[in-house]
């Protein structure tokens, strides 16, 4: 699409030009009538001094003038003509300037004006009155008619000029008209201008920032605000991208720090074998840390981006579930949990395997982890209609209703302080990220005693 | 000199430890934030190590706590969190230093014994009571220009009534500063450094720097009047 401006200030020109030139074919007939109209008043203004000057007795016709013939009557280019006729039609007088030829008798009633255009004998265009007067006939007076012609030059030289004016008016009118358009469609567009302006102005690091809907014209307020509300959208998705990679760096930082203190020590106490035995142990404990984090992190990323491809295969939820309990045990003994054990010994499910293990294990590692020592974990699955759901009910005291919906946030933990080495803070944000690529709901809550509740629900 | 280190990551609690050590402190540890407030409120610790990040207790309430509970033990904050917002946290809630992990254990062990001159009262490494000099830096000690040799244990043995100079040092803050808890002190071990080290610093002509004020402790003055 073109600029705007230009298509506004051009349609404008175009309405205002058609305007013009319609007010100018109005104007036009209406000023010759006019002018028409101012010629004939003239054309009866002689007549009548003409009729003034004619005496109509029983003696006959007669034309009176103070010089003879009269100047306008000679023959000559601008020559002017007149006759008169007796009631019977015979020509009384006429004026030097038709010579041999005549003008035509129209055939009028008493008392009419009569006008229309001629020709005059020598060729030019010119326009001719009749006045048919009565006279008293009782007393001998005849009636006469009287007709007079002059050229039109004048009228028509008039008519040309006000066409030429019209025109002229017209073209000098169109240009202002252009103008103005484009100075109004320009000043009319403004505000859209300074918007533009505006958002070409936003980057990264002024998203903060907000567009003025109340300065906005009423047709851009909804753009505005659309736009506010895409900026507020983007801003917290940066802010959170921020959040992160600060978080992703603390949480490297840490298992750095131990990598150097440790180093710098095994480096300068590297005749104490004891010590440095323990060290190097420590080393590798460090770097296995880092890479489990890393390794977490790089499964995060390809699974918010839909990177990871799924093989889906028949499995058995229960097997799996087996496995990650005799897995847990140790942990469980140590920390003397009870683990109630609700799982029916066949369980089968169409889906990815390594993705479903990766997510029950972060919920079994969580639940582990946060219960209290000699606490209770219930694991639950069970199959309703087409849905199989697995839920895992434990106690965590440090957990309130609010913390609920950052549970999935990445590097979330309920006790802000904690820093635990074992665990990166992204296994349940793994869970959900894996969960939701494969379709499966996995929600939280917290049950009326108190107890945390994971519910994961696959549909087969 | 002794220390306490607050810090949840056990392996760099183990090295922050065996660093101190081996520079000559008494060192107490511990990974939960309780745990360290109890012990830095029962001890007179020469400075703290406290992270900030800690189970049980965040460094900056255990420290906010030991101060409104009277305690001014220099505490040095050491934690991944280094940003303007976060050192000025930790320098309000009453820290007097603030090191960035990754750190340098260099830096770790200077920034320590700066705290440790500031605690009493003396900001020059070289402390001087009559013509002994001990140079708190490079840890050597001189007497009327002969250089002593001294192990770790008697040098900060010294340290200690060099710092206090004039004033008696008591038995049972002789065990605490030098030996810390971990260490079983039999009950003459005091007695028997002081023994030594009245022997080493004993020139001919000389009266002993180091008096026993009987139970009371010790003292080392100058002339030995």
């Amino acid at each position: 699409m073109r600029s705007l401006q230009q298509r506004l200030s051009r349609g404008l020109a175009l309405g205002l030009g058609v305007l013009l030139v319609l007010g100018g074919l109005l104007a036009y007939p209406a000023l010759r009538s006019l002018l028409v109209e101012e010629f004939d008043y003239a054309l009866l203004a002689k007549a009548r001094a003409l009729t003034a000057s004619t005496t109509a007795d029983g003696r006959g016709i007669s034309l009176r003038f103070t010089e003879y013939p009269p100047p306008e009557f000679k023959a000559g280019p601008r020559a002017e003509y007149f006759q008169v006729w007796a009631r019977d039609g015979e020509v009384a007088a006429k004026s030097p300037s038709l010579g041999d030829a005549g003008l035509l008798r129209p055939g009028t009633s008493t008392n009419e004006l009569k006008f229309w255009s001629i020709t005059l004998p020598d060729g030019r265009a010119g326009r001719a009155l009749a006045i048919k007067l009565a006279l008293d006939e009782t007393a001998g007076a005849p009636g006469f008619t009287v007709v007079f012609a002059r050229d039109t030059m004048r009228l028509r030289s008039v008519l040309r000029r006000v066409v030429g004016g019209l025109i002229g008016g017209g073209v000098i009118l169109l240009i202002a008209a252009a103008w103005l358009a484009r100075l109004t469609t320009r000043a009319g567009l403004r505000p859209v201008a300074a918007l533009a302006d505006k958002v070409t102005r936003i980057d990264a690091p002024s998203l903060a920032k907000r567009l003025s809907a109340a300065e906005a014209p009423a047709e851009l307020r909804p753009i505005v605000e659309q736009l506010n509300s895409l900026l507020g959208r983007l801003h917290a998705a940066f802010e959170r991208e921020r959040r992160f990679s600060a978080d992703v760096a603390h949480e490297l930082l840490t298992p750095v720090a131990e990598l150097r203190a440790l180093a710098e020590n095994a480096v300068r106490w590297r005749e104490d074998r004891e010590a440095t035995g323990q060290f190097a142990a420590d080393v590798l404990d460090s770097a296995r840390q880092m890479e489990r984090q890393i390794n977490t992190l790089l499964g995060l990323a390809r699974s918010e981006r839909g990177e990871l491809k799924f093989q889906r295969e028949s499995i058995n939820v229960s097997v799996l579930l087996e496995e990650l309990r005799a897995q847990t045990a140790p942990r469980v003994q140590a920390k003397r949990l009870q683990l109630d054990w609700l799982v029916p010994a066949e369980a089968a499910l169409w889906s990815d395997r390594v993705a479903c293990r990766a997510i029950l294990q972060n919920l079994f590692d969580n639940a582990v982890e946060y219960t209290p020592e000699g606490g209770h974990i219930v694991c639950r699955l069970e199959r309703s209609g087409n849905v199989l759901t697995f839920t895992l009910t434990n106690a965590n005291p440090g957990l309130q209703t609010n913390d609920l919906p950052h549970l999935f946030e990445p590097f979330w933990r309920a006790d802000a302080a904690r820093t635990d080495r074992a665990h990166s803070g992204l296994g349940l944000a793994l869970a959900k990220s894996l969960a939701t690529a494969l379709r499966c709901d996995l929600r939280v809550a917290l049950t009326e005693r108190g107890e945390v509740l994971f519910t994961l629900a696959f549909p087969t | 000199m002794r220390i306490l280190v607050v810090e949840d990551s056990e392996k760099l609690r183990r090295a922050i430890q065996f660093a101190l050590r081996k520079a000559g402190y008494a060192v107490d540890a511990t990974g939960d934030g309780e745990e360290g407030l109890w012990f830095a409120e029962s001890n007179d610790y020469d400075a703290l190590v406290l992270d900030l990040m800690l189970p049980g207790l965040d460094g900056l309430t255990m420290l906010r706590r030991l101060r409104d509970g009277g305690r001014d033990t220099p505490a040095l904050i050491l934690t991944v969190k280094s940003e303007v917002a976060d050192r000025v946290a930790g320098l309000r809630a009453g820290a007097d230093d603030y090191l960035s992990k990754p750190f340098a254990f260099d830096e770790l062990l200077a920034r320590v014994e700066a705290l440790v001159r500031r605690r009493y009262g003396n900001k020059r490494p070289l402390l001087r009571v009559g013509e002994l000099e001990v140079d708190t830096v490079a840890r050597k000690v001189r007497h009327r220009g002969h250089d002593i040799t001294l192990t770790l244990r008697e040098y900060r043995l010294l340290e200690l009534l060099a710092r206090r100079a004039g004033e008696v040092v008591s038995r049972s803050e002789i065990e605490e500063h030098i030996y810390g808890d971990d260490a079983e002190v039999f009950s003459n071990a005091v007695e028997s450094a002081i023994s030594t080290l009245r022997r080493k610093l004993e020139l001919p002509g000389t009266a002993t720097l180091i008096q026993t004020r009987r139970g009371l402790g010790y003292v080392l003055e100058a002339g030995g009047e």
